[in-house]
C-alpha cells in the first residue's frame, strides 16, 4: 500500500502552524452583534423579573432577550439525531433555574464590550429554592420539588445466571469519581446568521454533528430543515464537549429576532460552568473468582450525579453498563445504575462515553482481587481477558480478531514490568521518602453505533475535470486527522496522491445526512463508506474508459493517476483525459454516490502501563515511564493515531491525579484553569506508544478499528493502579492528589 | 490614547484605550487571528506573542505597555504561504492536532530558541509549560522544536 | 480613561500629582488585567512606568540591593541566580507562574498585589526589604515590607504614590547562602500553597552562625520563625536531627496560623519542604 499505514499531517497543518486557519471565533460577517449570556447566579429557583433598562438604555445595544420575552418551546441539548426518544428539557432562557450558569438572559451589541458591560447591568430577581451540590444531599431529596423524586432514573439487569458454587473468593470495592472539565483550548462559539428574505439560517459552530444541531435548530424555531444550514468550523478540540448544544438555540434565536449575523463566544468560565462536564459517580464493585482468578461473577451498582439536567444521563449510564463486555470474559453480570440530579453543572458527553470511568471502576476492583487471590495484576488480566472469537456477551456481537490478550503480553515485556516491580522493592526498602510503583490498566471501545443503532454512512464522489477527486462526506474533524484519514483511504484505492482529494468538512447544504462523528465511528463507518466509495468511483472509471477507448474492461486498472491496461503497457490514460471525454462524449461527468450499512462492531482494546514515584512527603506523583499499547488493526495514519494516544495519557494522567471540577457550598464551580490544573509539557515523560496491527477488523477500511477514544480508557487506571502500587494502598476517590495522599498517609500513620 | 509601536516589523499608529488588551488589537484592529483566547487570564498560552524577543500573554498585555515596543506575532514568523524552520517542524514533527494551542505554542519555542539555540529537552519543557495542550502529550511538540533547534544550527555553521 | 507614560521619575513624579484614589499604575499587569476584567476597578489615570529606564535595574550595590520596580522576574533570575546572598530572591522569581507570566510580572507588583499566597513576600520578609515610594511631590520615602503589606490584597499605599524599587540591605547578609521553594497544586505554574524562605551563615567550623526562616502562603503575610533560627545555631545543615526538630516547629507554626480546611495537607507537607529547602542550601554552602 502506497498511503494506508503512513505517517502524514492533519490536512491543515500548514495553515495551523502559521496561524492562518480560521476558527469560529475569527468569523468577522458585515454588521455582526456580539452576544453575552447572563447566566444564573443561583443554583434553584424561579426567575421573578429581569430589569433590562439600564442595559437597554446603552448606546450599542441591539436588544435584551430573556426568559420572558422569547419563545417558551423548549428542547434537548443532546439531541443529536432524529431517532432519539427524549424529554425536552430546556428553553433558550430559563425561567425556572436549576444550577449556578443556567441561561437567563442574552445582551446583543455592536461589541464585545458593550455587550459585556451591558450584561453586567442587568438586574434579576430570583425566587430561592432550595438546592444541593453532592451525592447525599441529592439522594436525600433536599432539592425536589413537591412529587419528584430524588431518583430520576433506575436501570437494571443481569447477564447469564448468577453462581451459586461455594468456595468462591469475594471481592468489594468503592470508587468515586468527580466532575472533568474537557478543557478544549478553544472555548464554545457559536456564530448565527439569518437572512429574513429568505428565511434562511446559516450556523457555524466547532461541533460533532451539524445534521444533529440542525434537528435542534429546525424544530425550535419552527423552521423547515432546508432552511436550516449548519456548518462545522476549525475544531480547536472537542473531547465530547462540543457535541451538546449550549450556544446554538440561543445564537440563532438572537439572529433571527434581529435579522443579522450574531457571534457567541464562550469565556472559559463559561466553558468550564455553562456547557456540560463529565458526570460525578460513585460505584460499588463486587465480584466472585475462583482461587486460580478466573472471573465467575461480576456486580456493578453506579450512581450517576447528572447535573442540573439529565441530558444524555440515561443512555450514559446503560452504555457504561455495556463496557466491561469489551474487554473480560464476564460469565455472570448484575447492574444497577441510578441516574439524581443536583444544582451543579450539567453532565454529558466525554470522550469514551463512559468506558473510561467504567475502566476506573473496573481496573481499581482487579487491583484489589489481585491482591486478594494474591495473584499478579497482569496474571489476573490475562486469565479473563477476552481471546480472538469471543463474543461481547451482552450485546452478542462478535468481537472478531481482539488482542487485549496480546496487549497485555507484549506490554508487559516491553515496559519491563517485571524487572520494575522488583527495581521498585528494592528503591522503597532504601528510600524513606520517595516510593515507586507500577500500575496496569486495561480498557474496550467500540468502533460504531452499531449494535445501538444500525449504523451507516454515506459518500459521494466525483472526478474533477483535472483528474482530482471532490468528496462529500459528513466529516467533523476534532483535531486528529479524519479528513486526511478519507483522503489516504481515496487516495489509495484510486492510486491517486491524498492531497488529490478534496474534503469539505460537515455542511448540511453540502455533505449528506449522518450521525455525527462520535462513537469513534468516523474511521470504521465513514472510512468504509470512503472505501466502498472510492472502490465504486474506480469501477465507474474503469467502464467509462472501456467505453471510451474500446478496451477490456476486466484489465483496466488504476495506477499513478491513469488507467492503466494489463494487456497493453502503451496504454495510459490520465484520469483527467478521462473526466473530459467522458464530459465531451459520453455527455456525464464521472461521479458516484454509495451508503454502507455497518452490522459490525470489533472488540478494540488497550493497555497501559505507569511508572510512577510518589513522594510520601508532600503528595506529589511523578510519572517516570508511560507505555500504551493498542489493538488498532490497520493503522490508516500511525503518526496521528500516536499522537492521539499521547494526549490521551496526558488527559488520562490529570483524570487520575489531579482534575477535578469542584462546585463550592453556594453551588459555584471552578471557573479558571488556574483552578483546574492540566498536566504540563513538563510534568510528563517521553510516552511510548506501540502499536498492535494485526488484529484486523472485517468492515472498517482496509482493517482499521478505532482509536480516539479507546485510548482514553485504560489510562487513568494505570496511574491510579501505579500510585496504589506505590503506597500499598486502595485510595477509593480520584483524584489522587497531593492532598488525598498526604490524607490517606496521616491516617495511616496513626493506624 | 495614540499608540506607536511594531507588529511585525511594520510600524503602526492606532488609536485606542489605554486598557485595551493587545489581544483584541492584534485580533480586532489588525485581523491578526493567528493570535488566539483560550482563557483571558495567562493561564493556557494560546495568545502567546513575542514582546521585544519575549514570550508574553497578549491578553495581558495593555496598549498603555506597548508604546515603542516591538511585537511579533505567529504571522511574522514566514511570508504568507510559507512557514519558517520551526513552523515547519511542527507540521512535519506531527505535533499539530486541533491546532488552538499551535500559534502560542509556536511563539513560545521562538523565544526559547532566541534565547538559547541548543536547548535541552527539559530547557524545551519548561519554555513550553505555560501552554497548555490538550490534544497532545507535548511529546511530538518537544521533537519539533529539538529538530527545529538541529536545523537552525546546522543552517548557521553551514550558512554562513 | 487617560494613559500617563513618563519616562523620567520627575515626569512620573508629575503624573502621580494627578492621581485621584482611582488612578492606578500598573506594571507587569499580570494581575492587574485580570482583577481589572472582573470588575475590581476602572482608573481614571493609567500610569505605566515602563519607559523609565531606570526602573528596569536591578542593581547590587555595596550597600543593598535595589530591585527597580519594572524588573521582570526573569531579569531578577537572571541577576541574582549567581548571588548565593540573594540567591533565594532568584528561586522565588523563577518559580512564579509561567515563562509568559515571568517576562513580564515584577516584584514591586507582586508585593502591591498583596496576595498572602505572593511568591516574593517570604523572600521579602527574609531580607526585611523595603519599598522606595515616590510621591507626587517629588519626594521619596522608604517603608519596611511589613508595614507595607498590610493583609490580604492590602497594601499601604496611599492615592498619588508608587513604588519604584525594592530595596534589600546588602551589608548584614554577606556570605550568606540562601534559598527559596514552594509548594504549589502542580510542580510547575501554580500558585503557592506553602512557600519557604531561609538564609544562612555558616563558620569555619561548617555550622550555622546565623539564620533566618520564613514561612509565606499560611497565613496573611510570611511568618518569620526564631525558633527555628535559633535552634539552627552552631547546628550542622546536614544534621538530620536538626532538620527533624526543624520540620516539627515549622509544622506546628502552620498548623496554628493556617486555615482549618488546609492544615492538614500544609502541616503534613512542610516535613517535605523543609527537607527540599534545607538540601538547597546544603547544595549552595
Amino acid at each position: 500500500m502506497k498511503l494506508i499505514g503512513t505517517d502524514k499531517p492533519i490536512h491543515d497543518a500548514r495553515g495551523k502552524a502559521a496561524g492562518f486557519v480560521k476558527y469560529a471565533a475569527d468569523i468577522m460577517l458585515p454588521n455582526m452583534a456580539y452576544v453575552v449570556v447572563v447566566h444564573s447566579t443561583i443554583p434553584h429557583g424561579y426567575v421573578r423579573q429581569i430589569h433590562a433598562e439600564k442595559a437597554l438604555a446603552l448606546p450599542g445595544v441591539f436588544g435584551v432577550f430573556h426568559c420572558f420575552n422569547t419563545s417558551e418551546r423548549t428542547y434537548s441539548h443532546y439531541r443529536s439525531n432524529i431517532a432519539q426518544e427524549l424529554p425536552d428539557e430546556e428553553r433558550a432562557f430559563n425561567s425556572y433555574v436549576r444550577y449556578v450558569g443556567d441561561r437567563v438572559a442574552a445582551v446583543a451589541a455592536s461589541n464585545q464590550e458593550t455587550a459585556e458591560k451591558a450584561a453586567r447591568l442587568i438586574e434579576v430577581e430570583y425566587e430561592e429554592l432550595p438546592f444541593t451540590t453532592g451525592f447525599d444531599d441529592t439522594l436525600a431529596g433536599q432539592n425536589c420539588l413537591p412529587g419528584e423524586s430524588p431518583i430520576r432514573d433506575e436501570f437494571s439487569f443481569d447477564v447469564g445466571t448468577a453462581p451459586e458454587k461455594d468456595g468462591l473468593i469475594e471481592v468489594e470495592s468503592f470508587t468515586e469519581i468527580p466532575r472533568l472539565h474537557h478543557a478544549t483550548m478553544e472555548p464554545h462559539v457559536c456564530v448565527a446568521d439569518y437572512d429574513p428574505y429568505q428565511q434562511q439560517l446559516t450556523v457555524y459552530s466547532p461541533n460533532q454533528t451539524v445534521h444533529g444541531i440542525r434537528i435542534v435548530l429546525a424544530d425550535f424555531l419552527e423552521m423547515p430543515f432546508h432552511r436550516v444550514r449548519v456548518v462545522k468550523t476549525t475544531m480547536g478540540g472537542s473531547f465530547g464537549g462540543k457535541q451538546e448544544w449550549f450556544l446554538e438555540p440561543t445564537a440563532a434565536l438572537i439572529a433571527k429576532a434581529l435579522g443579522r449575523p450574531v457571534k457567541l463566544v464562550y469565556s472559559r468560565g463559561e466553558a468550564m460552568s455553562c456547557t456540560v462536564v463529565r458526570a460525578a459517580m460513585r460505584a460499588v464493585v463486587r465480584s466472585k473468582f475462583k482461587p486460580d482468578g478466573t472471573l465467575v461473577a461480576l456486580d456493578m451498582d453506579v450512581l450517576l450525579d447528572a447535573g442540573a439536567y439529565i441530558g444524555n444521563s440515561c443512555d450514559y449510564i446503560r452504555t457504561l453498563s455495556g463496557k466491561p463486555f469489551r474487554c473480560y470474559r464476564v460469565p455472570y453480570f448484575h447492574y444497577r445504575g441510578r441516574v439524581i440530579s443536583s444544582n451543579t453543572p450539567v453532565s454529558g458527553a466525554f470522550r469514551s462515553w463512559s468506558a473510561a470511568e467504567e475502566a476506573i471502576m473496573m481496573e481499581h476492583h482487579l487491583d484489589q482481587a489481585a491482591r486478594r487471590l494474591g495473584m499478579g495484576r497482569i496474571a489476573l488480566r490475562l486469565k479473563n481477558a477476552l481471546l480472538p472469537g469471543e463474543i461481547d456477551r451482552k450485546s452478542g456481537v462478535p468481537l472478531e480478531d481482539i488482542r487485549i490478550y496480546e496487549a497485555l503480553e507484549q506490554g508487559r515485556s516491553a515496559f519491563h514490568w517485571d524487572e520494575l516491580v522488583e527495581e521498585d522493592r528494592a528503591f522503597n526498602t532504601a528510600n524513606p521518602r520517595f516510593r515507586r510503583g507500577v500500575g496496569v490498566g486495561c480498557g474496550g471501545h467500540g468502533n460504531t453505533y452499531y449494535p445501538r443503532f444500525n449504523d451507516y454512512g454515506e459518500g459521494r464522489l466525483s472526478l474533477n475535470e483535472d483528474g482530482t477527486v471532490q468528496a462529500a462526506l459528513t466529516l467533523h474533524d476534532h483535531g486528529c486527522g479524519t479528513v486526511t484519514a478519507m483522503q489516504m483511504i481515496i487516495g489509495e484505492v484510486l492510486d491517486i496522491p491524498d492531497t488529490d482529494v478534496y474534503l469539505p468538512e460537515g455542511d448540511t447544504a453540502v455533505t449528506p445526512v449522518d450521525y455525527g462523528c462520535f462513537a469513534s465511528r468516523t474511521t470504521f463507518v465513514l472510512g468504509r463508506a470512503a472505501y466502498e466509495a472510492a472502490v465504486m468511483l474506480r469501477d465507474e472509471i474503469l467502464e467509462r474508459a472501456a467505453k471510451l477507448f474500446s478496451l477490456p474492461q476486466e484489465s483496466l486498472y488504476l495506477k499513478d493517476s491513469a488507467v492503466r491496461c494489463r494487456n497493453d503497457e502503451g496504454v495510459k490514460i490520465s484520469l483527467a483525459q478521462l473526466s473530459r471525454e467522458s464530459i465531451v462524449k459520453l455527455k456525464r461527468n464521472v461521479s458516484i454516490l454509495t451508503q454502507f450499512n455497518n452490522t459490525s462492531n470489533p472488540g478494540v482494546t488497550g493497555v497501559h502501563f505507569a511508572h510512577v514515584e510518589v513522594d510520601t512527603w508532600t503528595g506529589f506523583t511523578k510519572i517516570l515511564d508511560y507505555l500504551a499499547v493498542h489493538d488498532i488493526g490497520q493503522p490508516i495514519n500511525p503518526a496521528m493515531c500516536a499522537a492521539q494516544i499521547q494526549g490521551a495519557a496526558q488527559m488520562g494522567c490529570g483524570a487520575a491525579l489531579r482534575e477535578k471540577l469542584t462546585v463550592d457550598k453556594n453551588g459555584r464551580c471552578t471557573e479558571s484553569l488556574s483552578k483546574y490544573h492540566l498536566f504540563l509539557a513538563t510534568d510528563l515523560p517521553d510516552i511510548q506508544v506501540k502499536l498492535l496491527t494485526e488484529g484486523r477488523s472485517q468492515e472498517g477500511p482496509f482493517g482499521a478499528k478505532s482509536i480516539g477514544e479507546v485510548c482514553y480508557v485504560p489510562a487513568a487506571p494505570a496511574v491510579c493502579g501505579a500510585v496504589n502500587d506505590a503506597l500499598g494502598s486502595s485510595l477509593e476517590t480520584l483524584p489522587y492528589d497531593p492532598d488525598c495522599i498526604l490524607k490517606y498517609l496521616a491516617k495511616e500513620r496513626e493506624q | 490614547m495614540t499608540l506607536h509601536f511594531f507588529v511585525n516589523e511594520k510600524p503602526i499608529e492606532l488609536e485606542t484605550a489605554p486598557d485595551r488588551r493587545l489581544l483584541d488589537i492584534l485580533r480586532e484592529d489588525l485581523y491578526l487571528t493567528g493570535v488566539k483566547e483560550g482563557c483571558a487570564e495567562g493561564e493556557c498560552g494560546a495568545c502567546t506573542v513575542l514582546l521585544d524577543d519575549q514570550a508574553v500573554h497578549a491578553c495581558l498585555t495593555l496598549a498603555a505597555q506597548l508604546e515603542g515596543r516591538r511585537v511579533t506575532t505567529i504571522e511574522g514568523l514566514a511570508a504568507l504561504g510559507e512557514l519558517d524552520i520551526l513552523q515547519t517542524c511542527f507540521v512535519e514533527e506531527i505535533a499539530i492536532q486541533c491546532g488552538f494551542c499551535t500559534t502560542g505554542m509556536i511563539m513560545s519555542a521562538k523565544a526559547l530558541l532566541l534565547k538559547n539555540p541548543n536547548p535541552t529537552e527539559s530547557e524545551i519543557r519548561l519554555a513550553l509549560s505555560g501552554n497548555l495542550c490538550r490534544c497532545s502529550g507535548y511529546v511530538q511538540i518537544v521533537k519539533a522544536v529539538q529538530r527545529a533547534a538541529k536545523e537552525l544550527e546546522a543552517k548557521r555553521t553551514c550558512g554562513v | 480613561m487617560r494613559c500617563l507614560t513618563p519616562k523620567t521619575l520627575g515626569e512620573m513624579a508629575d503624573a502621580l500629582s494627578q492621581f485621584t484614589d482611582k488612578s492606578k499604575v500598573v506594571a507587569g499587569g499580570t494581575d492587574y488585567v485580570i482583577q481589572a476584567r472582573r470588575g475590581k476597578f476602572d482608573p481614571d489615570i493609567l500610569l505605566y512606568p515602563g519607559l523609565i529606564p531606570e526602573l528596569h535595574e536591578v542593581r547590587l550595590g555595596e550597600r543593598e540591593l535595589r530591585v527597580g520596580a519594572m524588573a521582570t522576574m526573569w531579569e531578577i533570575t537572571k541577576v541574582l541566580e549567581s548571588v548565593p546572598a540573594f540567591r533565594a530572591v532568584a528561586d522565588a522569581a523563577s518559580d512564579v507562574g509561567s515563562p509568559q507570566i515571568r517576562n513580564k510580572a515584577t516584584m514591586a507588583g507582586n508585593l502591591c498585589n498583596a496576595s498572602p499566597a505572593g511568591d516574593m513576600l517570604p523572600v521579602s520578609w527574609l531580607y526585611d526589604a523595603k519599598l522606595e515610594l515616590l510621591c507626587g511631590d517629588g519626594s521619596t520615602r522608604l517603608l519596611p515590607v511589613d508595614q507595607f503589606i498590610l493583609g490580604p490584597q492590602k497594601n499601604a499605599l496611599e492615592p498619588g504614590q508608587a513604588v519604584i524599587s525594592v530595596i534589600m540591605d546588602q551589608k548584614p547578609f554577606e556570605g550568606c547562602v540562601s534559598a527559596f521553594k514552594k509548594i504549589g497544586s502542580r510542580e510547575r505554574v501554580s500558585i503557592s500553597r506553602e512557600g519557604m524562605a531561609a538564609l544562612v551563615r555558616m563558620g569555619k567550623d561548617g555550622t550555622v552562625e546565623q539564620a533566618r526562616f520564613t514561612v509565606g502562603a499560611v497565613a496573611s503575610t510570611p511568618l518569620r520563625v526564631p525558633e527555628t533560627e535559633a535552634l539552627m545555631v552552631g547546628r550542622h545543615l546536614e544534621d538530620s536531627d536538626l532538620l527533624s526538630a526543624v520540620t516539627k516547629i515549622i509544622s506546628q507554626t502552620i498548623h496554628d496560623n493556617c486555615r482549618p480546611a488546609n492544615r492538614l495537607y500544609k502541616t503534613e507537607a512542610a516535613r517535605g519542604l523543609t527537607a527540599d529547602l534545607f538540601a538547597r542550601l546544603q547544595e549552595r554552602i
